[in-house]
């Protein structure tokens, strides 16, 4: 009964964390901005992260993780509300539930829509908890397991799953990776502790993690969606929403459950997330499903299958971040970035020398998911407000704020420099391709890897055989290279298809132009 | 998406894979011996740039003899459909962003955060003054009472510092 012990002491301290009043605070200052994040679209869970990353360096790491996942957990939710309502989803995640929800939402059905996203999210969400706990627990085992090999193949295996699996190009990907590893040489070398490329008196601690992860992520977004000026709020209309019956939500538990499944263990895949999650787990549950031919046409099924596994694959990319220290997506490369900054380590000790760290996940999910169980059907008509907001004023507003939020972490101006020229690079780098979440994530990982594998391979007597050879470094070298497969299929497919839109348009014509 | 963009990106990437090679060849190895030592991964690292990029080079001109349009299938992020999109107006808030980092010392948060809001949002298209004036007058002056003031952050102020200073306002940053 070790397995039901393991699982219950975190569950049960994380419980014990929310009777701080602070803390239900942080959730609730939390809960609040990530609906309206992610009501309003263009601003993902990457964006929400960044923009707040910097104000986390006051909070201690434990408010800092309740309070960034309490941001996840209702953005998840709101990115449901304008899907719903006009057919434009808050994320990428919820476009399933833009095609079913705005269906419904033009039979006059919003109550039915909003009704099952809403509960469907909570679910997948609660439901993940102990999920996330059962499999978090035992990686954090592998500590002891773990030595130098292991965890510079694990940094490896992080960052080759995310350059596999983000963009359409590998190369591109790579290209990505390596730049990022370049910007993290800067500064001390890891062995010797004498300078490396540091030109100027500014660069000899090296470039602030911080600035760089948020100028790459949350900026370059920022300066990408400066290129077009329009309102959302054309397409707002009035509408009636009553909550729906049990005998309407319970066809929607079967895929609800399926969805949450689905959800926590996509989601633990790095590199996937939650729009993979949501996508399989809508596509498993039609083929389940009695009435396959209603998806895509306002099937409540889909909604349910949808919403409950993006949600859930918020503790799904906790697991290999807080267990292993690989981030599962561009917003945990973040929140590992906020720990960074806070003097804690990325990797299979994390938990074990920090387990408050795991509590404080379990707080800031639970937390938040009953906040938006109090809370979340009353904000579903407010967030149309939201969404009137001028999108222009966001914009300028958010980069403004950034500029703030950085210079606060450490009042040094080159810091804010940095993040901004980070952002005008990841401008470029989101417009043609080449992947910003392999960039950070290897600014992020890049001090780890190197030193894994120089301290190692003295520890080794320098044979870099017996570096690789060990079994847990091959299998996991292994995994990389069925990972880097997998991004070379991908790139030949979108090839594929670049070459059957050309062959099939004129020169210059029917191509999807940016 | 533009090929000559894409490819002149790719020559980047090279160039910047180059010039890392460069640098690292003039780093005084450490100290302390390992087998990779202080140059071991930026070489690699420098490799691996050059190489991408050669591969995205060679992609972009093999495909251009076949088909001579400019523009190809998209790579990257997507625009709003059915939005107009300027480079433009893109770059010149981004032009404007770096422009207000280079003028907070010197003019100081209080006079430079509404000059940067107001610029960028004449780029943007926003015209109603009430909107400008609201935005830009309440962001910056909510935002200087609760970092400064509240949490202690010393902000920048340039030449209002002494005005502020004798205002009793704490927390000021004398510009030296």
């Amino acid at each position: 009964m070790d397995w039901l012990s393991e699982l219950a002491d975190p569950l049960i301290a994380g419980a014990a964390l929310l009777g701080d009043l602070g803390l239900w605070i942080l959730v609730l200052i939390g809960v609040l901005y990530g609906v309206v994040a992610g009501a309003m679209p263009g601003i993902g869970s990457t964006l929400a992260y960044g923009l707040v990353l910097p104000f986390t360096f006051v909070m201690s790491p434990v408010e800092a993780v309740a309070f960034l996942l309490a941001i996840s957990v209702a953005l998840q939710y709101g990115n449901s509300i304008p899907a719903i309502l006009l057919a434009v989803p808050g994320t990428p995640a919820a476009v399933l539930t833009a095609l079913d929800g705005f269906a419904l939402h033009r039979r006059g059905e919003t109550g039915l829509a909003l009704g099952i996203s809403f509960t469907a999210a909570l679910i997948g969400q609660v439901i993940s908890i102990p999920f996330f706990v059962l499999l978090v627990v035992p990686l954090s085992g592998l500590a002891y397991v773990f030595l130098a090999p292991e965890l510079f193949a694990l940094y490896l295996f992080g960052m080759v799953a995310i350059v596999s699996l983000t963009g359409k190009n590998l190369f591109k990907g790579i290209a990505a990776a390596a730049f990022g590893l370049s910007i993290a040489f800067v500064g001390l070398d890891p062995m010797n502790f004498t300078e490396r490329f540091a030109y100027i008196p500014e660069l000899r601690g090296g470039l602030s993690v911080g600035p760089v992860t948020i100028g790459l992520l949350a900026v370059s977004e920022l300066f990408r969606q400066a290129r077009q000026s329009f309102q959302w709020n054309a397409l707002a209309t009035e509408f009636v929403a009553k909550f729906p019956s049990w005998a309407q939500i319970r066809p929607t538990l079967r895929p609800t459950l399926l969805g949450s499944v689905v959800g926590t263990l996509v989601g633990a895949i790095p590199g996937a997330g939650s729009t993979p999650a949501a996508l399989i787990a809508y596509q498993q549950s039609q083929m389940w499903s009695k009435t396959p031919e209603e998806f895509g046409k306002g099937s409540i099924e889909g909604i349910a299958a949808n919403e409950s596994a993006q949600n859930a694959s918020n503790a799904g990319e906790l697991i290999p971040t807080l267990g292993l220290g690989i981030p599962g997506s561009p917003s945990m490369v973040l929140l590992l970035a906020a720990l960074q900054i806070q003097g804690l380590i990325p990797g299979p000790l994390l938990i074990r020398e920090t387990p408050e760290l795991l509590h404080a996940a379990v707080a800031g999910m639970l937390g938040a998911s009953v906040l938006l169980l109090i809370t979340g059907w009353f904000m579903a008509r407010a967030m149309l407000r939201a969404i009137s907001i001028n999108r222009q004023v966001v914009i300028v507003l958010a980069l403004a704020a950034v500029a703030l939020g950085v210079f606060s972490i450490q009042f040094r101006l080159f810091d804010v420099l940095v993040c901004m020229v980070m952002g005008v690079i990841g401008y470029f780098m989101l417009r043609y391709g080449y992947s910003v979440a392999a960039a950070s994530l290897a600014v992020v990982l890049a001090s780890g890897f190197e030193q894994q594998l120089r301290r190692g391979l003295n520890l080794f007597d320098n044979s870099i055989i017996s570096f690789l050879s060990r079994p847990i470094t091959l299998l996991i070298v292994a995994a990389s290279l069925i990972f880097l497969y997998v991004g070379v299929r991908r790139t030949l497919a979108f090839q594929r298809e670049e070459r059957r839109v050309r062959d099939g348009a004129s020169p210059g014509e029917g191509f999807p132009v940016q | 998406m533009d090929r000559r963009a894409d490819l002149a990106l790719a020559v980047a990437v090279v160039g910047f894979g180059g010039v890392l090679f460069v640098l690292t060849s003039q780093l005084e190895p450490g100290v302390y011996f390992d087998p990779v030592g202080k140059q071991g991964l930026p070489y690699i690292v420098s490799g691996a740039l050059v190489a991408s990029g050669l591969v995205l080079v060679a992609r972009r001109l093999a495909a251009w003899a076949r088909d001579p349009s400019d523009l190809v299938y998209a790579e990257g992020a997507e625009d709003e459909a059915g939005q107009p999109a300027s480079v433009r107006q893109a770059g010149a808030v981004m032009v404007l962003t770096l422009g207000y980092v280079v003028i907070w010392t010197p003019l100081g948060y209080l006079i430079a955060t509404p000059i940067y809001l107001v610029s960028a949002l004449l780029v943007m298209g926003v015209r109603s003054i009430s909107v400008l004036a609201v935005a830009a007058l309440s962001y910056t002056i909510i935002t200087f009472l609760v970092f400064s003031q509240l949490l202690g952050v010393r902000l920048p102020l340039g030449p209002l510092s002494e005005l502020l200073s004798s205002a009793a306002l704490t927390a000021v940053w004398k510009h030296v």
